[in-house]
């Protein structure tokens, strides 16, 4: 190939655009066109046509008439979709924190190479690998009302426990917990990568001049870790909007709508009630808020972030 | 330069995949027709939400079809009934709709709404199927404007499956011994249902996975309520008798403890539930139990009567099939005298020939005969349909909010049947 490029170059210009197909640029768009065209076919073109079908009042049977932005209008003045919202929002704002705290803590507790620290390790990262169905469906067991794993345990103490997935108090808090439980083992190990890669001389130096562990991990570990802290923020915080699997298997939304996330709900306006419109247009609204997040983060992240390259 | 001539390389990539896959389906579509002209070899699509011993029957019953009809082939796919619905709407939209199919009851309105079932009343002019061996309530569901978009083969009465050995164990009588006495009424259910209560048993079940509330109807019935009135205009279990209802769930689940919390994951088979309310076809289920004796009761009355909800499930013909002629001989085949027989080891059959007949009562582990003929046969008369409704979801939806209100004690009866009237009267409205 190098040969025939070579040989194109000193060509007449006319020559060399005949010899396109020959060409080095001829082959780099046949090597990204597999990606290209799998992305077209499977995200670009869905998701535009997805933008058309908010625009339209598609009852999935039937055909579509297109209505403008009558889907919005509606969304905008629908209660549900605001609790939704405001749902989405407390997962998110719960699961995060508690997630990275974790994973972050159990990085630091796990990063010591102590015999049979191994098995702790693939303990935690095990939830990581099971199915999120599968996992969901213990838990709910584990908080049945009577018989429950859980309640059963505060009975041996003499406490009733509460019916954890039907009371609206409690409902979400199960959730968060039981997501951030699955999930925390990936970012406690992107953590424990993270921890690995820094300079043992900084520590040293830092105890030298006299810096206490507590010091030592807020001037020393976290600034060098930033962009692992970063990476785990977006993946989280992105992941969480998309919460679904976890709410349909152990709470259907309920009670009442206390844990209706928006992925929920467009799974149900789409494939329950067979609005497909009003669902795409939930859609496109998550795409945004998803979009925005992005955006924040990717422009704050200069400033936060100690050592980007 | 390049970048232009790269992004025309792309379209015309594009273009080429897309066409590659229009010839690929050209080229198969002719072929299958020159296949057809030769040997007229059909296949035909079966959807059902059936188990595996649902399939083994219809497995019989279609090679039993291939004997007549050898050039048909039928596959069967089985989709779980929540996601039932769902399957056949994304089909519909997709224009891939299986030639036959079950429909339960509350997806019938959706389908014929939107006009994906097919007519079969010629089926009548079929003087040896012989149309008038059905019960002609069991069509009803079915019809509408003179054309008939279905044919039932089950029309279960809702049965009170029961744990004898919790209610020998109690020292009480049991639901059979109380009709006998004729004295099998709610207020005796309740009374039963505490009775036989102790820690880790619950006397009753209404519920699977806590949002089956509908068998809770016929408590309303019994007291001459309903959930809407006679045109489906508007929602009237906001009613003394549906407060009652609700009271009834309330002080079962909260002060008796006789019917297990909301969350609680607690099974009839497992053994610790003593009365379960489902539709006699459960019994395929129930006759795997060997851990403890078990046995069906007609529903506890109330004042105005005992008012079964009567569950009903039929075939469909979906439209768009390219084999419509097939599709109605499998379908008459089905529901034709012998094939109700054969499904009549699970389902409780529309045809009286079939009803009355012995070999649905006399199934391997099945209850007593006369315990099918008390809870079963002679109840199907006072059996109720309870009708979808176009918006069934959006209502059930709103229903079951009231429920959660219920199971996390948040609100009183009168208050969450307000709350369903105001959800769903403008439902009922459109």
């Amino acid at each position: 190939m190098e040969v025939k490029v070579k040989a194109a170059e000193g060509l007449p210009i006319q020559k060399v655009r005949s010899k396109f197909f020959g060409s080095e640029a001829f082959f780099g768009y046949l090597f990204v066109s597999p990606m290209v065209i799998g992305f077209l076919l499977v995200m670009f073109i869905p998701f535009i046509y997805s933008v058309y079908m908010s625009l339209t009042d598609w009852k999935l049977l039937g055909d579509p008439n297109f209505i403008g932005s009558e889907n919005y209008q509606r969304l905008v003045n629908d209660p549900d979709f605001w609790e939704v919202m405001k749902n989405t929002l407390l997962f998110s704002g719960g699961l995060v924190p508690i997630n990275i705290m974790i994973a972050l803590l159990l990085a630091l507790l796990l990063q010591r190479h102590l015999p049979g620290i191994g098995f702790f390790r693939t303990a935690i990262f095990i939830p990581v690998m099971t199915s999120i169905v599968v996992w969901s469906i213990i838990w709910k067991y584990m908080f049945g009302t009577d018989e429950g794993f859980i309640n059963q345990i505060l009975d041996v103490f003499g406490i009733t426990g509460p019916a954890w997935l039907y009371n609206p108090k409690l409902a979400m808090g199960a959730v968060i917990v039981v997501s951030a439980l699955k999930n925390v083992g990936l970012n406690m190990v992107l953590f424990l990568a993270a921890l690995q890669q820094v300079d043992k001389n900084l520590y040293e130096a830092s105890y030298l001049d006299g810096a206490n562990k507590l010091k030592q991990f807020w001037h020393v570990t976290l600034p060098m870790i930033t962009p692992t802290v970063f990476l785990t923020l977006i993946l989280t915080v992105i992941g969480s909007m998309k919460v679904f699997g976890q709410i349909y298997v152990m709470t259907g939304g309920g009670p009442g709508n206390h844990t209706k996330v928006l992925v929920y709900y467009i799974w149900e306006n789409a494939f329950k009630l067979f609005d497909f419109g009003y669902a795409s247009a939930i859609a496109i609204v998550l795409f945004v808020i998803i979009l925005f997040f992005t955006l924040i983060q990717w422009g704050v992240r200069k400033r936060w972030v100690f050592h980007e390259q | 330069m390049i970048k232009k001539l790269g992004i025309i390389f792309l379209v015309i990539l594009l273009v080429a995949v897309s066409v590659a896959c229009n010839k690929d389906a050209n080229t198969t579509a002719p072929k299958d027709k020159g296949s057809k002209a030769k040997d007229e070899q059909v296949e035909l699509t079966f959807m059902m939400w059936g188990n595996e011993a649902h399939q083994e029957v219809y497995n019989k019953l279609i090679a039993k079809f291939n004997e007549t009809h050898p050039n048909i082939k039928v596959k069967m796919e089985s989709v779980p009934f929540p996601d039932y619905q769902q399957k056949i709407t994304v089909l519909a939209a997709g224009r891939e709709l299986p030639d036959v199919g079950w429909v339960a009851e509350r997806m019938v309105p959706q389908f014929m709404e939107n006009g994906i079932l097919d007519d079969v009343s010629s089926f009548k002019d079929d003087k040896e199927y012989n149309m008038d061996d059905f019960f002609p309530s069991t069509l009803d569901l079915f019809r509408k404007d003179n054309k008939l978009y279905g044919i039932p083969f089950s029309t279960p009465p809702e049965v009170l499956f029961y744990n004898k050995d919790l209610f020998v164990k109690a020292g009480e009588k049991t639901p059979n011994e109380h009709v006998q006495a004729g004295a099998w009424n709610w207020e005796q259910f309740e009374k039963s249902a505490k009775a036989i209560s102790e820690k880790g048993t619950y006397g009753a079940n209404f519920f699977r996975d806590w949002n089956t509330w509908i068998p809770l109807l016929s408590h309303t019935w019994g007291y001459g309520g309903d959930l809407f009135n006679k045109d489906q205009t508007k929602f009237t279990w906001n009613s003394p008798q549906g407060v009652e209802t609700l009271k009834m769930l309330d002080r079962m689940m909260f002060k008796d403890g006789s019917h297990p919390k909301a969350g609680e994951q607690v099974s009839f088979e497992s053994g610790k539930i003593g009365m379960f309310f489902d539709v006699y076809s459960y019994v395929s289920r129930a006759r795997e139990i060997k851990d403890f004796a078990w046995d069906i009761a007609p529903l506890p009355e109330g004042p105005k009567g005992r008012f079964p909800m009567l569950g009903q499930a039929g075939y469909g013909l979906f439209k768009g099939s390219k084999h419509t002629e097939e599709a109605k001989e499998l379908l008459k085949f089905f529901t034709s005298q012998e094939g109700i027989q054969a499904t009549s080891t699970f389902f409780v059959p529309p045809r009286e020939s079939v009803l009355s007949s012995d070999e649905f009562v006399n199934q391997p582990n099945n209850p007593p005969a006369e315990s099918i003929k008390r809870a079963v046969i002679d109840e199907m008369d006072n059996a109720r349909l309870q009708a979808g409704h176009i918006e069934w979801q959006k209502i059930d939806n709103a229903i079951q909010f009231g429920f959660d209100e219920l199971f996390g004690q948040l609100k009183k009866p009168e208050e969450i049947l307000k709350g369903m009237e105001d959800k769903i009267d403008p439902l009922l409205k459109k």
